[in-house]
């Protein structure tokens, strides 16, 4: 006997993520996933500058602002064979690298770690015993006595108050949490701690790109940034050295909290390490370019296929056809006019409504498929990447990272592991420990280039007559992004965004292979239908995307997210 | 960071969701703020708006609301009649994040201690640039709540005597 349960948000406007999926025997036997809104925003670009194009994708998403603005610039460029200056290069890798660390700590610790932590039991938890387990893990000045036992009071009298509602995700005292009230009080305080962290690695954001989240220091052909060490207006000294002093105090934190409490958590659900690969199949591609013309990168993208990390290859440049060439979109499932399966240039954006249809068409994100196969994007797949091509930092902070989990496991852990819900999160702290790194990396790099009397952050570019196109990738926060111009005598006539959420939650392609977050799903536990957590964990492992281009308030607190068990 | 802050929330690309964003551009049009005031469109954060709402003193924050109105209709709400204690799982970071921001800010000891929010009901949300009329004509008029909003707590901002004509970048033309 199977049981359906259906994860759908209901907004009052057609939204969001939707999760289907089918319970057999405790554990997840079938599953669908489901984009319920149409977004077509490529349909605006058509006719427009593609100067102005940055501008308004950047607007597509509200959290993924700065990598759609990356991706789009990058596109423009590629189409017109244009350089950039070092300096613009530099200045974009400082800007990315923030973005993606305020990005991951937020989704850790903002928003997933309440799929892991019981904010309630915390309240039973002993701050000297905390501080004593906090103080065995890490050097963290912050993991005092007196730190924990500040948020426990605050929390005993947040709840007395009777707020709690956000931070349950409404799953408190489910089956599936296990861990002690000692490490919930933990993984709270630093839940209070990450807000500061995030906030800072923003400000470094916003300091570069004048304002967050939309920068507006980005053009075709560089970056709007004037530099000149002594003048208030510009990029100075000062300017530069705030910059480092944040940055710096972000690295600290990735590494003496985030990375470690990825680690403890995982050990701790080590069964989660063995749940949720589904799609082996990984897509990545390099990014943090050392050079005008994106030929040499700081971390390596690429392609692995059936988990065998030994036949990794990697993208080599902003112009690798091995990217160009096998990248496709396939709608047969998807709420589009046709089956087809095209190349993003060659794609066509005409909506065909029908009902839910298991079997036909349930969602509004296409299929991209590499090569014909489904591809699993994000920080797992970078780092799977980077550690098969023998990356410094990444083996680095993941053997670090691995050796911590198999301590506090007891058991030998290695990155077979990775491929698995818990996997992508400590792929992500580990990516987010290389990215802290190499901001700081290429802080150094930008300020040596200044100190050689380049000063130029801007290459004109020139538009033909007739047609060119180009693509633009970035390694975003939630994975490969790359974005598909055609430009005819100046104006756009195609544009299409193929974004990460794309590549991990589409549908069943053509021939009705699953996408990652329905290959994923199958064989996760069910405790408990009414409350799937065990859905919510894989899902949000993933880190989605989908709601983003909607924002419609509801004050009086409607139902926004709705499970049925069917 | 200003003790006072309005923000404008919405997507841009999106039809009427931009009247908050449209309302901000109308105000930095038609006023001049006073220097603990600041006035800005941060399109749509989801849960990265905590770090805009905290700390600070008040916030008045400008967005479409989905309510039981005509569109057009300006609403004002104050803190303790926006649902503060929402228990759902979210899918996404991105699902709009006014109450789990406040909570956070709450726990954190950081929340504004006014909050208010101007909302405008819509008429699209549909993909497309540009306001409906309806929208457009409440433009101002939530944009002088906001003002009132903030003589009210002592920030008056100073009404320019040549109001900038222009249309925000996402109205205008290919």
């Amino acid at each position: 006997m199977t049981k359906r349960i259906v994860i759908d948000p209901i907004t009052r406007i057609e939204g969001h993520l939707r999760i289907d999926v089918e319970v057999g025997g405790g554990s997840v036997r079938n599953a669908w996933s489901s984009g319920q809104m149409w977004r077509g925003i490529e349909v605006i670009l058509q006719g427009r500058d593609p100067r102005d194009a940055w501008v308004i994708t950047q607007r597509i998403c509200g959290v993924c602002t700065t990598v759609h603005a990356i991706a789009s610039v990058r596109a423009v460029e590629n189409a017109l064979e244009l350089e950039i200056p070092l300096n613009a290069q530099l200045i974009r890798n400082v800007i990315l690298a923030s973005h993606a660390l305020h990005d991951h700590i937020v989704h850790f610790y903002h928003l997933s770690a309440l799929d892991w932590v019981d904010v309630v039991s915390a309240l039973k938890g002993d701050p000297k015993k905390t501080a004593r387990l906090a103080q065995s893990l890490s050097p963290w000045p912050r993991n005092s006595v007196k730190e924990f036992k500040a948020v426990k009071d605050k929390l005993t009298a947040f709840v007395q108050r009777g707020q709690l509602g956000p931070f349950t995700n409404g799953y408190w005292g489910h089956p599936a949490m296990k861990l002690s009230p000692e490490v919930n009080l933990l993984a709270v305080t630093h839940y209070l701690q990450a807000l500061e962290y995030q906030r800072k690695a923003n400000q470094a954001v916003a300091v570069l790109g004048s304002k967050t989240p939309n920068i507006q220091n980005l053009a075709v052909g560089g970056v709007a940034n004037a530099i000149n060490l002594d003048d208030d207006q510009t990029l100075n000294m000062a300017k530069l050295y705030w910059i480092k002093d944040l940055l710096e105090e972000v690295k600290t934190f990735v590494e003496q909290v985030y990375l470690i409490d990825v680690a403890a958590i995982g050990a701790m659900y080590p069964e989660w390490l063995g749940y949720g690969a589904g799609v082996k199949n990984y897509l990545s591609v390099p990014d943090m370019p050392l050079d005008t013309r994106g030929t040499k990168f700081d971390i390596p993208g690429g392609t692995i296929f059936n988990g065998n990390l030994k036949g990794a290859k990697l993208f080599e440049s902003f112009e690798d056809p091995y990217f160009r060439d096998n990248v496709t979109e396939c709608i047969a499932h998807s709420w589009y006019d046709g089956d087809w399966t095209r190349h993003p240039y060659e794609e066509e954006t005409v909506p065909h409504y029908t009902e839910f249809q298991d079997n036909g068409k349930y969602s509004w994100v296409k299929s991209p498929r590499f090569q014909g196969k489904p591809m699993q994007v994000g920080p797992l797949s970078q780092i799977l990447v980077a550690y098969a091509s023998g990356h410094e930092l990444t083996k680095k902070y993941l053997t670090q990272a691995i050796s911590l989990a198999s301590k506090i496991a007891g058991v030998q852990l290695g990155p077979k592991h990775l491929h698995s819900t818990l996997g992508r999160h400590l792929a992500r702290a580990v990516r987010a420990a290389v990215l802290a790194n190499q901001a700081i990396g290429h802080w150094q790099l930008l300020v040596n280039n200044i100190a050689t009397g380049d000063v130029a952050t801007f290459n004109a570019p020139v538009f033909p007559k007739g047609e060119v196109q180009g693509f633009g990738f970035h390694e975003a926060p939630r994975g490969t992004l790359s974005h598909w111009v055609v430009i005819k005598n100046g104006k756009i006539v195609n544009y299409q965004c193929v974004v990460p959420t794309t590549w991990n939650a589409g549908p069943r392609d053509d021939r009705g292979v699953k996408g990652p977050y329905e290959a994923s799903l199958l064989g996760n536990p069910i405790a408990d239908p009414e409350r799937p957590l065990e859905v919510l964990r894989t899902v949000h492992s993933f880190d989605p995307c989908l709601a983003c281009a909607i924002h419609t308030l509801d004050p009086a607190g409607k139902e926004i997210v709705k499970v049925r068990a069917l | 960071m200003t003790p006072v802050a309005v923000l404008g929330l919405g997507n841009v690309l999106l039809a009427d969701d931009a009247a908050g964003p449209s309302t901000i551009h109308w105000l930095q049009n038609h006023y001049e703020f006073p220097p603990g005031v600041s006035v800005e469109e941060i399109g749509t954060p989801g849960l990265d708006l905590l770090p805009y709402i905290s700390g600070r003193e008040a916030v008045i924050i400008v967005d479409a609301v989905s309510a039981d109105a005509p569109p057009g209709k300006v609403l004002v709400y104050h803190k303790d009649q926006i649902a503060m204690a929402l228990t759902r799982p979210r899918l996404s970071p991105h699902d709009p994040g006014l109450a789990e921001a406040v909570a956070c800010a709450e726990l954190a000891g950081e929340a504004p201690e006014h909050l208010v929010v101007v909302g405008i009901v819509p008429a699209s949300t549909e993909t497309g640039m540009g306001l409906s009329p309806q929208v457009r004509e409440a433009i101002p008029v939530a944009g002088a709540r906001v003002v009132e909003e903030l003589e009210r707590l002592g920030h008056a901002p100073r009404s320019l005597p040549d109001p900038l004509p222009d249309r925000p970048w996402w109205e205008a033309g290919t």
